[in-house]
């Protein structure tokens, strides 16, 4: 059953000279097993819009319904929808690791063999060594490390639907694969529903089959596609800083030659444009 | 969310323009009267130039309303506790609650009293920057410098820690969310999981302020600030002639009332 969005508005202080409208009017419905995109310019109401989603900000107007129902705020999901804050020190609050992961899955009833696994799953699956992680201080460790040990303190919760705020922010390139990895594995084996927000969506493009653009608190945009070339024009049109793939992609299509069934996928597009290249020396 | 209980609000208005200094001994000249003003002239004069000083700040009603609200029910329970337990002249009602003359005179005082201090003190603060008042404090209190107090220091002490309660307050919401996200009843429970569900936010809280003490007073030395030091100031003090011609309206009035 889908999370429903019905005409949600919001503004930061109600009325004054500073009210400020943060959401206007959006509508839409996350179907199970998605995997959509929240894309934007900054300020646009993306974390708000999440926030919102996941029962901590309740709107001026209009209504959020998980499985048809309106949901009590706040926190009314029962541990159904997670979220991952934007940045992990909004997050994370327990002395050790352990005991943050744990948070969660304690709070849903785990408790002995069961609790453990779920946290060392958890941790393994975000690419950290529990033997090596789990009775370290949440202070000591780098803020790519507390990245993932919040993503982790989600995931070990099982939940039906994950908001991600920034997933891969502060992550370096080992990290940021085994975060992808692993969601792509829970969505494929859970089928977990996912909202991602991104700034620079370079290397979640793969996983994402709907994008939602929002500029100046508005829903600009909700469409589905693989195609490179297809989500380069939307995301021109809505005026986000294209992935150098498929900035890449877009220009060799403008300068001729057949492109047009290439994914958004930035390794497909190399290897592509690898072969081509090859092709073309082999002709001449 | 939004804005802060007695937050400044960076408007254009001549109570903004004003000397902060102006501003500091108003509301203390104004505030001391509120309390000692004779019930109902002298009071409602009072009262009376506080609504012209909030009018004049341009500050919309709103964001007086929003800083009143909390204290509204312990301004009518006061009030009301006038109104019903003052003996007096005998007006209407059954015992034990009789409203006599001098308790409506007392619950209309108290709640003109309150209520306008209320109105000045969010008067003051929503006009002037709180780095405006720290300065304006120590320019006024420069005299008790002579006798050994660290007069500075204790000043910045006092603005870091007005300017740390609302970060606990904002803080205590943030570690709220982290647990309400991950399954944690804030609401409902016994006494017992209550006391529990306390102390998981207040552990991290202290934790937090610790920490955010120790980063402050770290990015503070790093930019070369030294107990005891020679500082300059951003915001020039300068009185006008309408910083001279308010403070000696108000001045008077305040004179002439008492």
């Amino acid at each position: 059953m889908p999370i429903t969005l019905e005409q949600v508005s919001f503004s930061w202080q109600a009325e004054g000279v500073f009210k400020k409208q943060v959401l206007n009017n959006i509508s839409f419905s996350l179907h199970e097993g998605e995997i959509a995109a929240l894309l934007g310019p900054e300020g646009a109401g993306k974390t708000t819009l999440l926030q919102i989603m996941a029962g901590l900000v309740k709107p001026d107007r209009g209504t959020v319904k998980l499985d048809s129902r309106t949901i009590k705020l706040p926190g009314g999901y029962d541990g159904q929808i997670g979220m991952l804050f934007q940045f992990p020190e909004q997050q994370v609050f327990e002395l050790n690791i352990y005991d943050e992961i744990a948070f969660g899955p304690k709070n849903q009833g785990l408790t002995g063999k069961k609790l453990q696994t779920a946290v060392y799953q958890a941790m393994q699956s975000v690419g950290l060594k529990p033997e090596e992680f789990l009775e370290r201080y949440t202070d000591n460790i780098s803020s790519g490390e507390k990245r993932r040990v919040a993503i982790a303190g989600v995931l070990a919760m099982q939940p039906r639907y994950l908001l991600l705020d920034e997933p891969l922010a502060g992550l370096d390139y080992e990290a940021a694969t085994a975060v992808i990895e692993c969601l792509h594995n829970i969505n494929q084996q859970r089928g977990t529903t996912m909202l991602i927000v991104a700034h620079k969506p370079d290397r979640l493009l793969p996983l994402f089959n709907r994008y939602l653009i929002l500029k100046s608190g508005r829903l600009i945009t909700d469409f589905s596609s693989q195609s490179a070339l297809s989500i380069a024009h939307i995301l021109q049109q809505a005026e986000i800083e294209l992935p150098v793939s498929l900035e890449l992609i877009q220009h060799l299509a403008k300068a001729g030659g057949e492109w047009s069934g290439i994914t958004a996928d930035s390794d497909e597009i190399y290897r592509k444009i690898a072969t081509r290249i090859r092709d073309k020396k082999g002709e001449e | 969310m939004g804005l802060r209980m007695g937050q400044y609000l960076p408007l254009d208005s001549p109570i903004h323009r004003l000397d902060p200094r102006t501003k500091l001994l108003v509301t203390i000249l104004l505030g001391l009267a509120s309390f000692k003003a004779p019930y109902p002239w002298g009071l409602i004069i009072i009262v009376s130039m506080i609504l012209i000083l909030v009018a004049a700040s341009r500050v919309p009603l709103y964001h007086y309303w929003q800083d009143l609200r909390p204290f509204v029910l312990i301004i009518l329970i006061t009030a009301a506790i006038q109104l019903f337990l003052t003996p007096g002249d005998y007006l209407i009602g059954h015992s034990p609650l009789i409203i006599t003359q001098q308790g409506i005179a007392g619950a209309m005082g108290l709640f003109m009293r309150i209520t306008g201090i209320l109105l000045l003190a969010r008067w003051l603060t929503a006009t002037t920057r709180p780095v405006q008042l720290t300065n304006s404090l120590e320019t006024l209190l420069h005299p008790l410098r002579r006798i050994g107090l660290p007069l500075h220091e204790l000043l910045m002490i006092m603005t870091l820690s007005l300017s740390f309660i609302p970060l606990l307050g904002e803080e205590t919401v943030r570690i709220q969310r982290a647990q309400t996200t991950r399954g944690a009843n804030l609401r409902s429970g016994n006494l017992l999981s209550g006391t529990k569900r306390i102390i998981a936010i207040i552990v991290p809280l202290l934790r937090g302020a610790m920490q955010r003490a120790a980063y402050l007073a770290e990015a503070m030395e790093d930019r070369g600030y030294e107990a005891g030091g020679h500082r300059t100031h951003l915001y020039q003090q300068k009185l006008a002639l309408s910083d001279y011609g308010l403070f000696t309206v108000v001045a008077a009035a305040v004179v002439l009332i008492l």
